[in-house]
């Protein structure tokens, strides 16, 4: 042990505790007497403590005032049986904690990612979406409902397609106005305005051929409620749970999550019970 | 068996360590009782609250003697008495109370009735005693200044006589932690004392 820290002059007030409870190496001793020899202020930091140290000594030991011994044994407290799997050293409840902890981290972070997120149907992605419907994206969607001619089987899996059928229809009408491209929101919130719209635009591309196609008039549109005046209306087409994240994986985070403080308290729990005794 | 039934009056109360050696809990007793609650006494400065923690501590040590791996049984007493008081003092600042039964040298408590420790004994004079007695108030305040860990620490090496071994046994701490506790304890304790030197009769404070 180094006496003179940083070459300060006095010697710091631990080694001179130190060196009263005889904890000193010789070496260290020595020096301690030399440099208290040579310096009042060590001395007397020495002597204040030596003083301090005798008092506490010379305390009285008070006694109680009767004695503590058991006339009989205590009743025992009723434990339950340990079972064997329980008694685990704390090192692995504390390994099982922190494999929990990464396995945590991993899931969230492929779900940050968007690795796990599953392909969801071009019709979904539409029907969710907030951005603006491109030309581009009503061609896909009129060769996905073309297609469904020759399977109507399905057609009838896909229960949301007159709303598709609506804006591939509103998309018409605007493209014979003349009228820049226009949101999936825009078309069903303004369906009211856009039937007019469609009874003055030219004829649309007739596709009423397909048998199982659920037929779209002016009467089915004007059944959408027409928007409330100052009402949000970007979240109205979105009806269900947000994509993304499937089910299963939302439960897999939540019970490493669970296992995560499960073991934490468990590891606390047994720290301390260890440390009691 | 070192604490055999033999060595006690009372229903030996026989234990078991974890290595299997039995003992006689009430012989045990007998022998640290008195040490233990020198410490608990001066840890809680309350002396109802300290038999309280005595007997507490002694019950459960009964119940967890079974754990006990050999080796310093002062130490492991000291161990369960400690942390019964820490216990106490825990629930004391949760719900402040105030004590019922102070100790005799309770420096807020200057008209206490003098228990026996404080009769003069036959070697020192009355002026001696009640200098002595007043010295002893003002440390024991000091000592209720201090956080509880330095406390502990100060009383198990300097009133208790525990090497620094013992008390981090007793503390389930380091030994760098006990040289570290004792010494701001005793720094403390310096740093009270002065500040109230004039209350300390001057035989007392150039003495030793």
């Amino acid at each position: 042990m180094s006496i003179l820290r940083l070459g300060h002059k006095h010697i710091s007030s631990g080694t001179l505790n130190e060196y009263l409870d005889g904890r000193l190496a010789p070496r260290d001793q020595g020096r301690v007497e030399r440099v208290t020899a040579e310096c009042s202020d060590c001395r007397e930091e020495l002597e204040s403590l030596r003083q301090i140290a005798t008092m506490l000594r010379q305390l009285p030991v008070l006694s109680p005032s009767r004695g503590f011994v058991l006339e009989q044994a205590p009743l025992e407290i009723r434990q339950q049986p340990t079972r064997p799997w329980f008694q685990v050293p704390q090192w692995a409840y504390a390994g099982a904690a922190s494999m929990a902890v990464l396995a945590l981290a991993l899931l969230i972070t492929l779900d940050v990612s968007g690795l796990v997120a599953p392909d969801l149907p071009d019709t979904m992605i539409l029907k969710h979406s907030t951005d603006a419907v491109t030309p581009a994206d009503l061609e896909l969607l009129r060769r996905e409902i073309a297609g469904a001619k020759e399977a109507p089987q399905a057609i009838e899996a896909a229960p949301a397609r007159p709303e598709i059928e609506q804006a591939v229809q509103a998309e018409s009408a605007a493209s014979a106005v003349d009228e820049p491209p226009v949101t999936a929101l825009q078309a069903e919130a303004d369906s009211s305005s856009e039937s007019q719209a469609l009874s003055r635009a030219a004829p649309v591309e007739p596709i009423e051929d397909s048998p199982a196609k659920p037929e779209i008039t002016v009467d089915d549109t004007a059944a959408i409620p027409a928007p409330v005046p100052g009402e949000s209306q970007s979240p109205v087409l979105i009806t269900g749970p947000t994509p993304g994240t499937p089910l299963f994986w939302r439960i897999l985070e939540a019970a490493a999550a669970a296992l995560v403080l499960v073991l934490t308290v468990t590891v606390v729990w047994k720290r301390r019970a260890s440390n009691r005794f | 068996m070192l604490h055999s039934p033999a060595n006690t009056t009372h229903n030996p109360l026989l234990v078991q360590d974890r290595e299997g050696q039995s003992s006689c809990y009430n012989c045990i007793i007998e022998t640290y009782q008195a040490h233990a609650f020198n410490l608990a006494s001066r840890m809680l400065n309350d002396w109802a609250l300290a038999e309280d923690a005595m007997q507490e501590a002694l019950i459960s040590g009964y119940r967890s003697f079974s754990q006990f791996r050999g080796g310093n049984l002062a130490a492991w007493l000291m161990r369960i008495v400690a942390n019964q008081c820490r216990d106490m003092l825990r629930s004391r600042r949760a719900r402040p109370t105030v004590p019922l039964d102070p100790l005799p040298s309770d420096a807020d408590d200057p008209n206490s009735i003098p228990s026996a420790l404080e009769v003069p004994s036959t070697e020192e004079s009355p002026e001696d005693h009640a200098a002595r007695g007043e010295l002893n108030r003002t440390i024991q305040a000091g000592l209720n200044t201090l956080p509880e860990e330095q406390r502990l620490a100060i009383l198990l090496v300097d009133v208790q006589g525990f090497s620094y071994e013992e008390a981090g046994l007793s503390m389930n701490c380091s030994l760098g932690t006990v040289k570290s506790r004792v010494s701001r304890g005793r720094n403390g304790l310096r740093d009270y004392l002065r500040h109230q030197g004039e209350l300390l009769p001057s035989q007392f404070r150039q003495e030793n």
